[in-house]
């Protein structure tokens, strides 16, 4: 079996982060931002940095619409994901991370265009997006807990059963003593629960303690003498069946908690819409139309 | 999964719904940006947004100025702070930056004052740079003018116009506003001592117009009314005495102590002399001038040094030129002074005797005319009291005064002697009278005996017969031409050229005047051993004179004497110089062990010569050789 590709190459959170993290420092930096946005607001407007930097300036103004625009792309994915015509338009998972980065990137850009100045209706509309932004983080906290194709569709009991046993005989043939394979069945036992401790923070959190009592195994086996590339291996198999059968366990309330997710996540984002389409509306109304500084 | 569109959709519709249903001002804060300044407050909400903002338009510099009509009236003059904006009136006014937002961006320091608003902050004004309220009380900085009663009250109540600049400047404080202020220009311009009063002196109560000036009583007090203003006889007021001309007659603006009043013409009392220089204090000395003094006599000022005792008037003696110099005609008295007396002061004979004080002393009346009256007599009545028989009145020494007796006496040095060097004064034998000189000089009686005055410098070697060898004529009683052949011992040959100090030695001894020191001019030895040394050292006796001679000791034509000699000084001895054989030689002499050329010498050939034949042909050269 391939490894999968890193997960930090193909991570829109992690490419998010950095874009704002490098957008963030340009303007801060470079444009002058750090003081200008330290600039109490009742002189903000005097300070030489300010018509660069105003809302309705030619960075601010920018940042404002190249991160509306992005925030839209998510839209994309929701259309990907039910309208039948654009199933074919690339993975997924793809998708999504596009919808992660996207989802970073233009609140950042919309939090450097407001140049921390929260008033009015459209305050509401910003932090309604932080909101929306810090859910999405949970979501996808919830998400990669449902085990999922390489297509993006989510696996049937039986395939997951498919895959656990894959992987105990892939164990079996690492060539192992028997007492190493008892050793990482107790290790199983104590990360994966029983159907009578499951509990919503081991939900949310347990992986932590699987790292903990992953290291904890490798120590065993260090000491056991198995040799390095069979006990590299043999770690990587049982962290991989252990993660796996704990999704396989959590698997019904996980699909639960996530449908309650959109319920949290969405709405907020019509809010946001909304107010932004008003907020938008309006600029253009009196005349803050983008690239005419 | 529909739920979530749904919910969100509607909660969205209904929050926008919630807030339209909102009164308007709150609607407009929900759109707003952010709040307005309290100066645009009224203007706050969502239906006053176009109040500002044009449609499509941002804000425009028409909206803003059709509220803000004095700055578009500045900017349509191109003056103040507004006069080179474009319309772009944001750029420096922000908006909706809250309530405590800064409208009016604006950099004290490098705010001109002067280019901006054409009144340049200068001298006084300069500090309020720093503090812009202390003139702009108001919000607007467009309330103000340039005229100065725009911050400043005017004291003067309009009297004096609007145009304060005339009078007063920024540099200095209004009160001295007199730097700048020309009172040349007005009326009555300032001089002399007007200068530094202060304005406040005449300009009582800030009246600067209408002050009366046309008399110096309407600022002075007159110090020469008397009470009543009336003139008291005898003591008339100057006021009184001129009750009808001005202060200026008399005063200047330089100084009250003037000087400008002609005492000749306005008074009876013509100032002359001395007179003229005396300050008017010094007469006029009642309390600011109100007393006129009288002048009629000089007693009036002057203290009578004479107490009475002349009845004419003072200026019978004296004049305006002084006291001292009286112009007293002394000849007109029975005294009439001449010579050494006319340059003497009065008081120098008028004074009373054991006065002290010379102007209480002046006595002159009875005063004798005999020069012992002032003059002591220093002969103490020896030579009579006529005293003009030897001195007059030119000086008491008497340079030309001539001894009728002996004139060859006072002749040669003695003339120039003066006289006290022979008339010394008597040593004190007794009690003297007080009013006679304490000493003594003998004019009469005088011996002219030379020891009486000069000292017997030989101490009797002579005896008293000085005029023997001295005379009057040579200084210092030197004998130029002794004449030595008179004594036992004439000088002749070497003798006559040697000095006399070489035999006269000065010796200290028993003279025969007394034991002393003096030059030895008797009982001096004639042996040549006296003077001169035996260099013979007694070779030849004591008799220098059998060989030398008194010119000289040198002996060029010696011929020896004894005859045996004749045979000897013969052929090459004959032509031998004299130290040939006569060698200097160190030895026994008779004067004792010393150096000496040798005269007494052996005869014999073998003294000089060597006998090269060692003895074998006898001691007789003369058989063989010849000299």
């Amino acid at each position: 079996m391939t490894p999968p590709p890193s997960r930090w190459i193909t991570s829109g959170v992690a490419w998010g982060v950095l874009t704002s993290g490098v957008v963030a420092a340009w303007v801060l930096v470079a444009l002058g931002g750090r003081g200008y946005y330290a600039t109490p607001l009742a002189v903000r407007a005097y300070a030489p940095t300010h018509p660069l930097l105003r809302p309705s300036g030619p960075v601010g103004h920018t940042l404002g619409v190249v991160g509306t625009l992005m925030i839209l792309v998510p839209f994309l994915y929701m259309a990907r994901k039910r309208w039948r015509r654009l199933q074919g338009v690339g993975a997924l998972p793809t998708w999504l991370e596009v919808h992660l980065f996207c989802g970073i990137v233009g609140p950042a850009l919309i939090t450097l265009h407001t140049s921390f100045k929260f008033n009015g209706l459209v305050a509401a509309a910003y932090w309604s997006m932080v909101v929306v932004v810090l859910s999405g983080f949970a979501g996808r906290h919830l998400y990669v807990r449902i085990p999922r194709a390489l297509r993006g569709h989510e696996l049937t009991r039986a395939e997951l059963d498919g895959q656990a046993e894959r992987l105990r005989i892939e164990l079996v043939d690492a060539g192992v003593g028997i007492d190493i394979l008892h050793r990482v069945e107790a290790f199983e036992h104590l990360v994966v629960p029983e159907h009578e401790r499951l509990s919503l923070v081991d939900l949310l959190f347990g992986d932590v303690a699987v790292g903990r009592r992953l290291r904890t195994l490798d120590a065993d086996l260090k000491r056991a003498r198995v040799p390095d590339g069979q006990r590299v291996e043999v770690v990587r198999l049982a962290a991989a069946r252990a993660l796996l059968l704990r999704r396989m366990a959590y698997l019904r309330r996980t699909r639960r908690l996530f449908e309650l997710w959109h319920v949290f996540h969405l709405p907020l984002v019509y809010l946001l819409l909304a107010i932004a389409a008003v907020h938008i509306g309006v600029a253009l109304y009196l005349g803050y139309v983008p690239f005419r500084w | 999964m529909r739920f979530p569109h749904v919910a969100g959709i509607g909660g969205s519709l209904l929050v926008l719904l919630v807030s339209a249903s909102g009164v308007e001002a709150q609607l407009g804060a929900l759109v707003s940006p952010g709040r307005l300044t309290t100066s645009h407050a009224a203007v706050e909400g969502l239906g006053n947004c176009q109040s500002c903002h044009e449609r499509g338009r941002r804000v425009t510099a028409e909206k803003c100025l059709a509220c803000h009509r004095p700055v578009a009236e500045r900017i349509g003059r191109r003056s103040g702070v507004h006069k080179d904006v474009k319309d772009d009136c944001v750029a420096c006014h922000a908006e909706h930056a809250g309530v405590e937002g800064e409208l009016r961006p604006f950099d004290q320091a490098s705010f001109d004052h002067g280019g901006v608003t054409g009144f340049a902050l200068t001298g006084r004004h300069a500090p309020t740079a720093e503090e812009c309220a202390a003139c702009h009380k108001g919000r607007s900085f467009l309330t103000l003018s340039a005229t100065c009663a725009s911050c400043h009250e005017d004291v003067h109540k309009g009297a004096l116009g609007t145009t304060c600049t005339s009078c007063h400047s920024t540099t200095v404080a209004f009160s001295d506003a007199r730097t700048r202020f020309d009172h040349a220009k007005t009326s009555f311009p300032l001089t002399g001592a007007h200068r530094p009063v202060a304005c406040t002196s005449c300009h009582r109560d800030r009246t600067y117009r209408g002050v009366p000036f046309a008399s110096c009583t309407d600022c002075h007090r007159d110090p020469h009314r008397r009470a009543g203003n009336a003139a008291t006889p005898g003591q008339p007021a100057v006021r009184a005495a001129r009750a009808d001309r001005e202060c200026t007659a008399c005063h200047t603006t330089a100084t009250w102590r003037s000087r400008t009043v002609s005492h000749d013409t306005d008074t009876a009392f013509p100032l002359r002399g001395r007179h003229a220089t005396v300050d008017c204090a010094r007469c006029h000395t009642q309390p600011a001038l109100k007393v006129k003094p009288r002048s009629d006599t000089c007693a009036a000022c002057h203290a009578d040094v004479h107490r009475g005792a002349f009845r004419q008037d003072c200026n019978a003696c004296h004049n305006e030129s002084g006291f001292g110099k009286a112009p007293f005609d002394h000849s007109q008295t029975t005294f009439a002074l001449t010579g050494a007396h006319e340059k003497a002061t009065c008081v120098a004979c008028h004074k009373r005797p054991g006065a002290t004080n010379a102007s209480a002393a002046v006595e002159f009346h009875g005063l004798s005319s005999d020069c012992v009256s002032c003059h002591a007599d220093v002969h103490r009545g020896e030579l009579g009291t006529t005293c003009q028989s030897c001195h007059s009145t030119a000086t008491f020494r008497l340079p030309g005064y001539v001894h009728p007796r002996f004139p060859e006496f006072f002749a040669g040095r003695h003339a120039a002697v003066a006289c006290s060097g022979c008339h010394v004064p008597d040593a004190l034998t007794g009690p003297v009278r007080s009013d006679q000189p304490a000493v003594r000089v003998r004019y009469r009686s005088t011996t002219t005996a030379c020891a009486s005055c000069h000292r017997d410098v030989h101490l009797g070697q002579v005896g008293p017969g000085c005029e023997r060898c001295h005379t009057v004529e040579a200084p210092l009683f030197r004998i130029a031409d002794f004449p030595h052949a008179r004594t036992e011992f004439p000088l002749v040959g070497g003798h006559a050229r040697v000095a006399c100090a070489a035999c006269h030695k000065t010796e200290t001894g028993l003279f025969p005047a007394g034991h002393g020191t003096a030059v030895k001019l008797s009982g001096v030895a004639r042996e040549c051993s006296a003077c001169h040394a035996d260099v013979h050292l007694g070779q030849l006796g004591g008799d220098c004179a059998s060989c030398h001679a008194s010119d000289a000791f040198r002996l060029p034509d010696y011929r020896h004497q004894r005859r045996s000699m004749d045979v000897f000084l013969v052929g090459r001895h004959r032509q031998a110089p004299c130290e040939a054989c006569h060698k200097r030689v160190t030895g026994q002499f008779p004067s004792g062990s010393a150096t000496a050329v040798q005269y007494q010498i052996d005869a014999r050939c073998a003294s000089c010569h060597v006998d090269v034949h060692r003895g074998s042909l006898g001691p007789n050269c003369g058989t063989c050789h010849k000299p």
